[in-house]
């Protein structure tokens, strides 16, 4: 075991119920999804400033207003601003009906891939181009970072494996995307309470093959942002389901590729009407070895792996 | 006589944000295409040098919402850029760092339009400001 799945595994112990963790991967000075949910204590109706001014009237006003001094950094953004800011996107609590709220983006299929993040591990110095092609009729983009636009990502890697572009330097690539998904498997998983859904995922990454700073990186922000549910089931998605939908075109072609999507179910859905993702899985899943390509001579040992959370469309 | 005027426009005058373009290129070597009639809002975050971290780890996070509803919520490095399809309408768009910069703006998209915009963080300054009275 490497000292980063140690870490990961760390991060999954320290994980308990109902609990906000306080550790974050960005180093010092850092303020990202975790630690901004921290910050909701912030009133500003609580607190009261003396002031002193002057009517129209050559009156003098003196009394309180109901505003701190000074205003915390955070409170235009976080919990303290947005309605949502706990829930993975716009989300609607319908009895039965609960999901993603779609008319909040575009397209109409009835899944939504959130927050895959793609690493790429290789040698310094390696050009290295991913461009994802949506094979599925009717899928589309929701939002990238960098921009894929039409043609994807394309930088060299640095020594500390970040794809160094023309438009920043990138730990990761961050995507996501709306689908039907008619080919995703629906038997195999887990299905668990609500204070056992994160680190049953951050376990089953370990077990893949992910490394601990890629685990925090999901412990860091689906902590945060798992819509409420007493229970969930999990149905994760790999490479034979997921080349499907969005296959990857990596040049130059990689030693492995280990790509896992996680299709979350709240308990309210599963309504057993024999649809696809109403039951509880059949079977436990596994991961599949990390798939070994015949790559390039040139392909400078380059590892792929790409995780992400899934949700379900409200049902209208 | 000075008196103590709580002004929320102040701080909005200090966010330095500007839309570049409306048009249909995310760059001229690769375009950004809306999925059917939606719309994209993509671009570059800058920062003023007061507002780049030392650590380069640190990333800005970037919000996309209509009024409080948040639809996106990313991480975007200083100099990087992103890409956020929408539906047609009004949207806010903010970035913050916790070295308390900000950059806001809000955004108005047509259908089949991408909206090409550069965020620019800047220093939150004192909402107060210090005025004179008569």
């Amino acid at each position: 075991m490497t000292l980063k799945s140690l870490l990961g595994l760390s991060l999954c112990l320290i994980l308990l119920p109902n609990t906000v963790l306080s550790f974050g991967m960005g180093g010092p000075g850092t303020c990202g999804t975790l630690c901004l949910a921290e910050m909701r204590s912030y009133c500003p109706t609580c607190y009261t400033q003396q002031v002193q001014a002057m009517t129209g009237q050559g009156m003098y006003f003196t009394g309180t207003v109901p505003w701190a001094n000074a205003s915390p950094w955070w409170w235009q953004t976080g919990g303290m601003n947005y309605s949502n800011f706990y829930q993975p996107s716009p989300w609607s609590y319908t009895p039965r009906y609960s999901g993603v709220m779609g008319n909040f983006y575009p397209g109409s299929g009835g899944m939504f891939g959130a927050k895959p993040n793609l690493y790429i591990e290789g040698t310094a110095n390696t050009d290295v181009s991913v461009r994802v092609i949506l094979k599925e009729e009717g899928s589309n983009w929701l939002a990238s970072v960098p921009a894929h636009g039409a043609l994807g990502w394309k930088g060299k890697l640095d020594n500390r494996n970040f794809l160094k572009t023309d438009r920043g330097d990138y730990r990761f690539i961050y995507y996501d995307f709306r689908m039907f998904g008619k080919q995703f498997q629906d038997q195999e998983g887990f299905c668990t309470q609500k204070e056992n859904v994160i680190p049953r995922i951050a376990q089953t990454m370990n077990e893949a093959g992910f490394n601990g700073v890629e685990i925090a990186d999901f412990l860091e922000y689906w902590s945060v942002k798992f819509p409420n549910s007493e229970n969930y089931c999990v149905y994760p998605q790999d490479n034979r389901q997921l080349d499907t939908v969005l296959r990857l075109e990596i040049t130059p072609k990689p030693a492995s590729v280990q790509r896992l999507l996680f299709m979350v179910q709240v308990q309210d859905r599963l309504v057993k009407n024999g649809k696809k993702f109403t039951a509880p899985p059949k079977k436990e899943w596994h991961p599949m070895p990390s798939r070994a390509l015949a790559s390039d001579r040139n392909s400078a040992e380059l590892k792929i792996r790409e995780w992400g959370i899934g949700f379900f469309g409200a049902l209208r | 006589m000075k008196f103590l005027l709580f002004c929320p426009c102040a701080a909005m005058a200090c966010l330095s944000l500007s839309v570049l373009a409306l048009g249909a290129n995310l760059s001229a070597e690769n375009p950004v295409t809306p999925f059917k009639d939606n719309s994209v809002i993509t671009g570059t975050l800058k920062a003023a040098p007061e507002c780049t971290p030392q650590n380069t780890r640190m990333n800005t996070q970037v919000w996309l919402s209509v009024g409080q509803i948040l639809i996106y919520q990313v991480e975007v490095p200083i100099d990087g850029n992103y890409e956020f399809h929408v539906r047609p309408g009004k949207y806010d768009l903010t970035a913050m760092n916790s070295i308390r910069c900000i950059a806001q703006t809000q955004v108005t998209v047509a259908p089949k339009q991408v909206a090409q915009i550069q965020l620019r963080l800047a220093q939150n300054a004192s909402s107060k400001t210090e005025g004179k009275t008569k």
